[in-house]
């Protein structure tokens, strides 16, 4: 112990302890005009909207505009539209990013194989990608109308009556489900197949010399070795997938009869086709406070796990 | 309700006109250089009268420039627009239904303003030449909002041959006779009827199912404006829906459930069905010489009726004053020229607008010559004018919550076509949700 003064390590911890702080300053100087920018374009219009939230602003009612509280909140959940628009939200962002999940690991599966003439339906295999979403609404639209599209066409060449999709409750929705799936699949095959690239071909080494079969390499090798990935994927996917919104305005506005309206569209209508703008706001703050609370464990893990892998490093 | 109308409309005329003859000489080149942005949907008026927009643009030196949507679209964003106060645009058009809501809001300046004023020209206004329905519908309390450009009514359009070939005369003007030939001409391969199917309170499948509603003697509220308890479960409302839901799932073609006006429009234009009840505006479009395949096979006649006889559906589509337009006398003089008898004939002949608000047109020779179709079932101008006659004024019923109760309406019809609810318990529903919605508005107590 030295009680003379400090050691060399204290003046150097110390050292490096003002320097951290002068540094931070510049760092928040460097900050500064990206956080002003940040408050600007997000936590403003999220304040505002919450104002919003608590008045009955309406543009269709004769009373005068005033500040409810809660109201607008407690009505929603007497709201069956609303109810049933939440269901439709899951059923529509869940079902295509689960599709998107497997189909894209399988097609990156293929990507990944060396074989030949392979680089050009790596291309094709993207293409999708290159669709502005309402182009892929109208799209896939016409395939699915009966008296245009294709695919009644090309059903009713193997014996099967199609059905007349967009007007019915159900087919709306797989309609939906399929057109989602395949235009995003790519951006997933692709994660997954650069995340493949840089798996160490060793491993499989190993694995054949243990006799492992090929499912059994992609058990026991690739699948593990995919999980932060798919993590990854998974969480951009499903924040993605919320702006399922052009697809159902082109394809079904909502229709038949509401079945396929989730709720960012039936708050859009209640905003601006109803004019009802508190209770839109109401709505569309609903929806983001259940999103949190959903994707918020998912995010924490995938930093855990990021980090962990980090300090292992 | 049709004589209060017409009261405030003479109302409405006179004052204008007493305006207008005390009218201040016109200066053309008064606002040159300022430019104005206009906004309405794209249907038959807006593309022909951008091809004159140069003529405007020459005489006054003001500049315009035009934007067309699809209708619903135009419609949101000329709300949304208008609601923000963001000054995008110094005109817009609205239909006769909405008019409530934008006057509601001082969303428009009225038209009545410029009356009388140096920025406007008596003779080119010439008021008294409106068809008076046509000037009502743009009018709110006595007051003039807007001027009216387009008159729109439905008719029944039909393939005559079809109908001889299975042994019907035509035109029916019951609705069970109606119902009857549907039948009679129906087949796999031809369709008897399209209609609108798409769920919208103004431009969807409420556009076709209120004739029925009205023609049944159903009514929206038990004593509008007075009293707004919804009456849409009545035993007359119910029977509208029963018929209109027998004909669209038995006698309609594929996927008619989401038929928007398009594609009604395409099935007669391409004779892919025998007969559809929508736009007598659209006879142009359905015979445009180029695409259609019915030219010379297709009779008109006004739409059937019930109990209380034909109600066809009535619109009419105005251009405004947007409220906070920063140019709005160079705006309203731009309105006054193309709502003119002039402008209006000349759009009559360069596109297929035929829905003319304006007498003077109407007796056009150049407007007479292109558009009295007549081939042997009817004479169009003729099918017209009668269908114009018996449309109500009040189609949609004009309060600014129209458009919330129009939307659960045309949802309870949906239902009910999909057969997801019996129409009894589709309008069972209806009526209490709407009941739900005009108490939160504060129309209930």
């Amino acid at each position: 112990m030295n009680t003379n003064g400090p050691t060399y390590h204290e003046i150097d911890k110390g050292l490096q302890k003002a320097m951290n702080r002068r540094a931070n300053a510049g760092y928040r100087r460097f900050l500064a005009p990206a956080m002003i920018i940040i408050a600007a374009l997000t936590v403003v219009p999220i304040l505002f909207t919450v104002g919003l939230s608590m008045t009955n602003i309406s543009y269709v009612s004769p009373r005068p505009t005033r500040f409810i509280g809660f109201d607008n909140f407690i009505q929603l959940f007497r709201d069956e539209r609303f109810l049933s628009s939440l269901w439709q939200s899951a059923i529509l962002i869940f079902g295509p990013v689960a599709f998107q999940l497997i189909f894209g690991f399988f097609l990156a599966l293929v990507m990944n194989e060396r074989l030949k003439g392979l680089g050009w339906l790596r291309v094709i295999f993207i293409v999708p990608m290159f669709f502005p979403p309402i182009v892929m609404g109208l799209m896939w639209k016409v395939l699915f109308t009966p008296q245009l599209g294709g695919i009644n066409y090309y059903l009713s060449l193997i014996g099967i009556t199609g059905p007349t999709w967009l007007s019915e409750p159900m087919t709306a929705m797989i309609a939906i489900i399929i057109a989602a799936t395949w235009g995003w699949t790519p951006f997933v095959a692709i994660m997954f197949f650069t995340s493949m690239q840089t798996f160490p071909r060793d491993l499989y080494e190993a694995a054949r010399i243990d006799g492992a079969t090929w499912t059994q390499q992609i058990k026991f090798v690739t699948l593990p070795l995919l999980k932060e990935t798919a993590l990854v994927v998974l969480v951009f996917r499903i924040m993605e997938a919320l702006a399922i919104f052009p697809i159902i305005f082109v394809m079904t506005s909502g229709g038949p009869a509401g079945s396929t309206e989730t709720v960012n569209y039936y708050s859009f209508v209640s905003g601006f086709t109803f004019l009802k703008v508190g209770y839109a706001s109401a709505m569309i703050l609903t929806f983001l406070a259940l999103l949190v609370m959903l994707l918020a464990p998912a995010t924490n893990l995938l930093l855990r796990s990021i980090e962990t892998e980090g300090g292992s490093k | 309700m049709s004589k209060r109308n017409l009261r405030s409309a003479l109302i409405t005329t006179t004052a204008l006109a007493l305006m207008a003859s005390s009218a201040i000489a016109q200066d053309k080149r008064k606002f040159e250089g300022t430019e104005i942005n206009v906004l309405y949907h794209g249907a038959s008026f807006l593309p022909g009268l951008a091809e004159l927009v140069p003529e405007f643009e020459a005489e006054t030196g003001i500049k315009v420039n035009i934007e067309t949507l699809s209708e619903a679209a135009a419609l949101q964003k000329a709300q949304l627009e208008l609601a923000t106060g963001s000054g995008a645009f110094d005109i817009v058009g609205v239909q006769s239904g909405n008019m409530p809501l934008y006057a509601a809001n001082g969303w428009i300046k009225p038209v009545a303003d410029f009356v009388g004023t140096d920025v406007s020209d008596p003779a080119q206004l010439n008021i008294d030449d409106f068809i008076p329905s046509t000037l009502t519908g743009m009018a709110v309390d006595g007051k003039q909002q807007c001027l009216p450009f387009f008159a729109a009514t439905v008719m029944l359009y039909y393939q005559i041959d079809k109908f001889k070939d299975a042994g019907v005369e035509m035109p029916p003007t019951s609705f069970d006779d109606f119902v009857k030939a549907a039948a009679a001409v129906h087949s796999d391969s031809l369709p008897a009827l399209a209609l609108r199917g798409s769920p919208a309170s103004s431009a969807g499948n409420i556009w076709a199912f209120n004739l029925f509603f009205y023609g049944h003697g159903a009514e929206y509220f038990k004593d509008f404006p007075n009293d707004y308890t919804p009456t849409v479960n009545s035993p007359e409302a119910v029977q509208a829906l029963e018929t209109f839901v027998n004909l669209k799932q038995n006698y309609a073609p594929e996927g008619a459930v989401s038929f928007v006006f398009d594609d009604v429009v395409t099935s007669m234009q391409q004779g892919t069905v025998a007969m559809v009840i929508d736009g007598a505006p659209l006879a142009g479009r359905i015979l445009d010489p180029e695409q259609s395949k019915v030219s010379g096979n297709l009779g008109f006649a006004v739409v059937p009726g019930g109990v209380a006889g034909p109600e066809p559906s009535f619109a009419s589509h105005g251009l405004c004053v947007a409220g906070n337009s920063d140019a709005p006398e160079a705006a309203y003089m731009f309105l006054e020229w193309a709502t003119s008898a002039d402008t209006m004939v000349k759009v009559s002949q360069n596109s297929n607008y035929l829905a003319t608000t304006r007498n003077a047109v109407w007796e056009h020779p150049d407007f007479v010559g292109k558009y009295n179709f007549d081939f042997g079932g009817g004479e169009f101008l003729k099918v017209y004018q009668a269908s114009l006659n018996e449309a109500p004024a009040d189609y949609y019923p004009p309060f600014p919550g129209w458009g919330l109760v129009g939307e659960r309406m045309g949802q309870a019809v949906q239902e009910a076509e999909i057969g997801q609810k019996t129409p009894q318990q589709a309008l069972d529903d209806a009526n209490e949700d709407i009941a739900k919605i005009l108490k939160n508005e504060g129309y209930l107590k």
